[in-house]
């Protein structure tokens, strides 16, 4: 079993990725011209892709200590099952209750029952795409609960009614002048557009409400199995509030998120920091293990840990397995040309960037996502970033594979390229494609040797660039010349 | 040393004197250049879209061309990353062609790979006609080929009369990527407009590549935009210098 | 119980556990029906890729202060009887006046009678409105488990006497670190979580390297957005 979704008819196939936008096309034309856009990427993402390269090079042999990261977590999936279940009962063993949701709306139902049970009005959250993914605080809402995110970058978003853009920086898509107005609307107070000050105004705002708020539901960046304990990194000290002041303490997680040891901990906490954002680690990371214990003062009263699917189990299943050992670090975003030039909306997907070309595709089907696969030059940066090591080329080839056996590539460009490959596998058909070429190439260039405009299908290369007319004559042509001038007979 | 050239369609069809400068500067550093006439494509572009069947036609093809080579070598970065990480793994269900096609991996180099690796050049005896100021832009397939942009600028620093500038995010990838540049234009032209934006910033007189296709697009890209910047293969900077000092030495200078 | 069950029907816990698990058996191609048994191997954890700091490094402490510092921390040192005078400075320069304590060791005995004398207004952990307390106060003064010199971060966890809300809710916070706890690495701090509790985890435990920081708004440093903002190390004796 391939694990890829290909059919679209509805029964049996529930999309488990929400998808924002659709038209990647049209978003990628005008994302590729907005000039505000790349220049905040190159101040952020290039920047942060710098210092990963910068903060790998503190560590004894980085390329070594990726290919173990790797090695572990591809450990961890091959015997998930095993893992999952030691996990349960480390975490039941400290006082802790574990609830296994197969897809969004269960993992939803359950955060949802939970905060009714407790009589939770006000829950808040540190930051967790599978929050994201599961769309967790429409469904609290409709259940007349107040969700509130506490990440400063989340928490403008929800204000604005706004998505993430990057998996680390959620706002990286919005430059202080676009928060200033954001806050003055919602503060009912001055404008600025300084940092400091916009920061001090959600910490005091949030200060309070943590105050108030009777659960707490935050990610999770490592699940240990061995010692039933989750792992939450984060700089801002949220995530610390989420799992520490609230009475009930909700973790929601991805299946894949685990680690079997204690001891594996440290080859991903030294890799996630400076993959993510070039510092050797965050500056709050907790490793919480159930709920408090008698005589605590302080901390939750219940621990509950979500194990959500929604998809996993059937790409665990086939051959893009290691797709899943994704510790959403960012550094993939961070490293893409793509990335950089159209930002995380683009994608159209809550999981943007490489990573997202490969999941989006991957959890909703491909017929959704055609081009996905296809919007990489393959430049392999984003394998270069990756701590866990995920050929994420080689799965977009893979995906890009998939959707010619399932007739989703245009037939036009599946019979393109079996002309192309007929051309060239014989010497006189590939002659004479090389001559209808230069013959039909000089026929369009100008005086200089430039082609400005490209018929199509190829047209495509000239609406950005020119291109260069072939030579008069080709290679073959100019060495074989070369050569009998140089036998002894010739002269130079 | 003999050494059996794999042109790549790309070079064949547009870059000609790229080809020669190969051919002429492995001569003069000692190597006997021959050039199988039958080769044709490495399969990448099929590789590359999803076609792994249509590749591995071409593939068998290229395992008998070069069968008898010593080494094979090409200016192409991405081509000789086909043939490298991607040419047994086409054949992983295949024994005989697999063997066949780990031996090509084996001998088969990238020119700049080539040149310090295997022949361990030494340049500094060699210089340009005219003092030029270079920038270099790192070919993404030099990443598979487990390589770094630091050979190619090495042997560059080591050519009298040459002068060498970094340019920002230079191992950004050029916008190239084969199809890519014609299916997803707008995302392709953002960036070899940033890529030739760069290179220009550094007022570099020529940008050095390794491969046929970042020449391409990066060329054509500057001549869209009306930036006066070369784009060069490194082997034709090496072949004017080898020609250059040869001519020097004609003189008696 | 088939994967793709409708989410209208009432599953007990019972039977979504086992469903999910089942999934997850089945992917493997896994008995569906059993508990799969632990791995025979693991990978092998190779203490020469993760170690940055050797363990008898003599610039251990040299290193734990620089790394501190590079991360925003104020570092002092002082001796154990010394340790009031830079804990007032520093509170003196955030015009603190109510600090909250809380010590799990006594590190620098006396400290709390020169800070009353001083004028500080003093709450404890253990008060019966310590949680709200942790919150009002202007500043906490704690100590910590140990330090790690490879990126300048100190170690604590919670139990009876030790709470997560001292080293977080107040604005500024001093921790005391005693130079005998500065161990070389992460790798050497984290099995003391364990063997430090007979082997059972604390109910939580974090890794602080440095006050609370976002660079959420164009990349540009802010500091003190949830956590601390300013934080002071006063390392103890030799």
């Amino acid at each position: 079993m391939s694990g890829v979704l290909t059919e679209s008819k509805s029964s049996g196939t529930r999309v488990s990725l929400p998808v924002f936008r659709s038209d990647f096309m049209a978003d990628a034309h005008e994302a590729s011209t907005d000039i505000r856009l790349q220049a905040a990427m190159d101040n952020s993402v290039t920047k942060r892709d710098m210092g990963r390269k910068t903060t790998l090079s503190e560590l004894p042999d980085a390329n070594a200590l990726r290919e173990l990261a790797g090695q572990i977590k591809r450990h961890t999936l091959d015997h998930l099952d095993y893992y999952l279940e030691l996990l349960e009962a480390n975490v039941k063993r400290q006082g802790g209750q574990v609830h296994f949701a197969a897809d969004s709306q269960q993992a939803n139902k359950l955060i949802v029952e939970i905060a009714k049970r407790t009589s939770s009005k006000l829950v808040v959250k540190s930051k967790s795409m599978v929050s994201e993914e599961t769309e967790l605080n429409d469904a609290l809402t409709e259940a007349g609960i107040e969700p509130l995110e506490t990440d400063l970058g989340e928490f403008i978003l929800q204000v604005d009614h706004d998505h993430p853009t990057h998996l680390v920086m959620p706002v990286v898509h919005k430059n202080a002048g676009d928060i200033g107005r954001i806050f003055e609307k919602y503060f009912k107070t001055d404008y600025t557009d300084n940092a400091q000050v916009l920061a001090e105004m959600a910490r005091v705002h949030l200060r309070n409400r943590f105050n108030e708020a009777d659960l707490g539901v935050s990610g999770v960046n490592f699940a240990v199995a061995e010692t039933g304990s989750i792992v939450v990194c984060c700089n801002e000290g949220n995530g610390r509030m989420c799992v520490s002041r609230p009475r009930i303490h909700v973790a929601l997680m991805g299946m894949e998120k685990l680690i079997p040891a204690l001891d594996d901990l440290p080859v991903f906490l030294k890799l996630l920091a400076r993959s993510a954002s070039g510092q050797s680690l965050t500056q709050y990371t907790s490793i919480v293990s159930g709920c408090r214990r008698p005589g605590e003062i302080d901390g939750p009263e219940e621990f509950h840990l979500i194990v959500m699917d929604n998809g996993r189990s059937r790409i665990l299943a086939g051959e893009y397995r290691d797709t899943l050992r994704c510790i959403r670090c960012g550094a993939c975003l961070n490293s893409c040309p793509i990335y950089r030039k159209v930002g995380g909306r683009t994608y159209g997907s809550v999981y943007p960037g490489p990573i997202g070309a490969l999941l989006t595709p991957l959890f909703n089907g491909l017929e959704k996502h055609k081009h996905l696969p296809h919007a990489s030059s393959l430049c392999g940066a984003c394998f270069e970033a990756c701590p866990v090591k995920i050929d994420i080329p080689k799965f977009l080839i893979m995906l890009r594979g998939d959707q010619v056996k399932a007739h989703i590539t245009p037939w036009v460009e599946r019979a393109i390229f079996k002309l192309w490959t007929v051309g060239l596998r014989f010497g006189w058909t590939y002659r004479f494609s090389q001559i209808a070429q230069r013959i039909g190439m000089r026929l369009l260039m100008d005086k200089q040797g430039w082609v400005k405009n490209l018929p199509p299908p190829v047209n495509g290369w000239t609406k950005q660039r020119d291109f260069p007319a072939p030579a008069k004559e080709n290679f073959r042509r100019v060495y074989k010349r070369y050569r009998q001038n140089q036998k002894p007979s010739g002269r130079h | 040393m003999r050494v059996s050239l794999f042109i790549a369609c790309l070079t064949d069809l547009f870059a000609p004197d790229v080809g020669m400068a190969v051919v002429t500067s492995l001569e003069y550093f000692g190597c006997k250049v021959d050039f199988p006439t039958a080769q044709t494509c490495c399969g990448q572009p099929a590789f590359n879209n999803g076609f792994p069947a249509d590749a591995r036609t071409l593939a068998i093809r290229m395992l008998d061309v070069f069968q008898d080579a010593d080494y094979v070598v090409t200016p192409s970065g991405s081509c000789c990353a086909m043939i490298r990480a991607h040419y047994p793994e086409l054949f992983h269900d295949d024994p005989k062609r697999y063997d066949r096609a780990v031996d090509l991996a084996a001998r088969s180099y990238e020119y700049v790979e080539f040149l310090t690796k295997i022949l361990k050049v030494d340049l500094s005896n060699l210089s340009l006609p005219e003092d030029e100021k270079f920038t270099y832009h790192y070919t993404c397939h030099l990443r598979t080929l487990g390589a770094s942009g630091a050979s190619a600028i090495a042997l560059l620093k080591q050519l009298g009369g040459a002068s060498y500038t970094e340019m920002e995010k230079a191992d950004q990838c050029c916008g190239f990527g084969g199809t890519f540049a014609i299916k997803y234009t707008d995302i392709s032209g953002a960036m070899v407009r940033d890529k030739v934006q760069c290179g220009a910033a550094t007022g570099a007189d020529t940008m050095i590549v390794n491969d046929g296709g970042c020449a391409m697009n990066i060329s054509g890209g500057c001549h869209r935009q009306g930036v006066p910047m070369k784009v060069r293969h490194i082997s034709q900077i090496i072949a004017a210098a080898i020609e250059h000092s040869a001519q020097k030495k004609v003189v008696g200078v | 119980m088939s994967p793709g069950m409708e989410i209208n029907e009432i599953l007990s816990d019972e039977e979504r556990r086992s469903s999910f698990l089942s999934s997850v058996r089945q992917a493997l191609g896994h008995n569906v029906n059993a508990a799969s048994p632990a791995p025979d191997t693991r990978p092998i954890l190779s203490e020469r890729l993760l170690r940055q700091v050797e363990a008898d490094s003599p610039q251990i402490i040299s290193r734990w202060i620089e790394k501190a510092r590079g991360n925003g921390m104020t570092v002092v040192e002082a001796s154990v009887d010394g340790a009031a005078t830079p804990a007032i400075e520093f509170l003196t320069s955030h015009r603190a006046r109510t600090v909250m304590v809380n010590f799990s060791a006594n590190p620098a005995p006396g400290i709390e009678g020169k800070l009353a004398a001083a004028g500080y207004t003093l709450r404890h952990w253990g008060d019966s409105d310590c949680m709200q307390q942790a919150f009002n106060c202007d500043a906490s003064i704690t100590d910590c488990r140990y330090g790690m010199a490879d990126s300048g971060g100190f170690l604590v966890w919670s139990d009876r006497n030790f709470g997560r809300s001292t080293t977080l809710t107040t604005a500024v916070h001093i921790v005391l670190l005693p130079k005998r706890l500065i161990v070389a690495d992460l790798i050497d701090a984290m099995p003391k979580i364990l063997s430090d509790n007979n082997g059972l985890m604390p109910s939580n435990a974090v890794v602080i390297n440095g006050p609370s920081k976002t660079g959420d708004i164009e990349m540009k440093l802010v500091t003190g957005v949830h956590g601390p903002k300013y934080l002071c190390a006063i390392l103890l004796g030799d």
